[in-house]
């Protein structure tokens, strides 16, 4: 009778593992990115006149990292990046990084951040950079989130606008701060 | 893959009973010759089996309703000439398009400006996939008429598809409907053969992406999928 019972519950359990497996949800959005610390400027600024004319720039990694290279100013510039690797436009698979950059004062309060693809290649790329000037104090660990970014641009015409689209664009994560980054 | 040619469906023939034929033929304007030999005879049954005469009028409905002799005609032959086309390709610059961007709904929205068909957007803000996809937005007139969305499934040359999808650097993908039957005409499943032309990373070619878009087959979960055509 024990064996028999063992043996019932067994399949029952063995059924609701099953079960689990195959109503496991897939995430719709990409599990939150760790945004690693990539380099800082002290006695710097935006180069506003270069992120004002994003779109005129080429597309692609190297360009939207010099469109967010800080200029010479009287507060920290600090760039975070976070990285991974999937699927793009086509069914291509490439490197996917985010450049989270802040401009600090000098207690570490944020003035002003933008959060970008460096691989973005939807044009115009105004369109899906997303911006912020919560005061907030940056610390290591906190989550990206608290920052609240909202669309850079405000047209409503704007994909960004689209719920789906900026929270897909949020890619929301956790700031880590890392001792070795470059200091400039 | 073995497109059939509707630029060739203006003359059709079709053999009567007693063995003698019956000739009409699509006015649509364009010069050009039908090759029989090239036209899957299956679409004759299906003329056949649902009573559709042998007279001109009766064959120009069937073959408008399959979007022959419209707007979104001339748009497929258009848009089949770009063909192997590189100038929209990922890395290089096409009109306000900087490089390094996907350029599939800058060559839709090309194809629709020159066929007026779509109003003018500011510079370097044509709709994005995304937008074509999504049946809420109004994709502006042009002075020939305005993309709007299909609702009963049917697909017609000209006929602009667009997926929405998440990746990161898009919005998602737009292509138009340029072949019909390109695997020979299934009168049980007329719709769900047609190519579609778009521009993809490397250049611009026919494909079944758009088929496969609306159908579900394609690599990724494309949603929504919207159809539009001109009116």
């Amino acid at each position: 009778m024990i064996i028999i019972m063992r043996n019932i519950i067994g399949v029952f359990m063995l059924l609701l593992l099953a079960s689990c497996a195959l109503t496991k949800k897939v995430p719709s959005y990409p599990p939150r990115y760790d945004y690693y610390s990539y380099d800082s400027y002290d006695n710097a600024d935006f180069d506003y006149g270069r992120i004002y004319a994003i779109d005129s720039v080429d597309g692609g990694k190297s360009s939207m990292l010099d469109v967010f290279t800080p200029t010479k100013g009287d507060n920290k510039v600090v760039r975070y990046i976070s990285y991974d690797y999937g699927p793009t436009f086509d069914d291509y698979r490439d490197s996917i990084n985010f450049l989270l950059v802040l401009k600090l004062d000098l207690e570490g309060y944020v003035l002003d951040g933008f959060l970008c693809y460096l691989q973005t290649s939807d044009y115009p790329f105004s369109s899906f950079l997303l911006r912020t000037n919560k005061r907030i104090k940056v610390k290591d660990g906190i989550s990206v989130k608290k920052l609240e970014f909202d669309c850079y641009r405000n047209s409503i015409s704007d994909d960004c606008r689209d719920i789906d689209f900026l929270q897909r664009r949020m890619n929301l994560g956790i700031i880590r701060f890392q001792k070795n980054a470059k200091s400039r | 893959m073995n497109f059939i040619d509707p630029d060739g469906m203006r003359k059709f023939c079709v053999t009567n009973d007693d063995g003698s034929i019956v000739e009409t033929e699509i006015d649509d304007g364009v010069d050009g010759s039908f090759d029989i030999a090239a036209f899957d005879l299956s679409m004759l049954q299906y003329a056949y089996d649902n009573d559709i005469s042998e007279t001109k009028t009766d064959y120009e409905a069937f073959f408008n309703s399959l979007g022959l002799g419209t707007q979104g005609y001339y748009l497929a032959l258009e848009v089949r000439k770009w063909d192997g086309n590189t100038e929209y390709a990922y890395d290089k610059k096409k009109g306000d398009f900087p490089k390094n961007t996907n350029k599939c709904n800058k060559f839709v929205y090309d194809r629709l400006l020159d066929a007026d068909l779509i109003e003018k957007y500011p510079i370097g803000c044509p709709p994005q996939a995304g937008a074509y996809a999504d049946p809420q937005t109004n994709i502006k007139a042009g002075k020939n008429g305005q993309m709007s969305v299909v609702s009963d499934g049917s697909v017609h040359l000209g006929d602009v598809i667009a997926g929405k999808f998440g990746w990161r650097d898009a919005s998602g993908h737009v292509e138009i409907v340029s072949y019909l039957f390109p695997n020979g005409y299934d009168p049980k499943n007329a719709t769900n053969y047609f190519g579609t032309t778009g521009a993809h990373r490397d250049s611009i070619f026919p494909s079944s992406k758009g088929y496969d878009m609306l159908n579900g087959t394609a690599n990724v979960k494309f949603n929504p999928v919207t159809t539009r055509r001109a009116k």
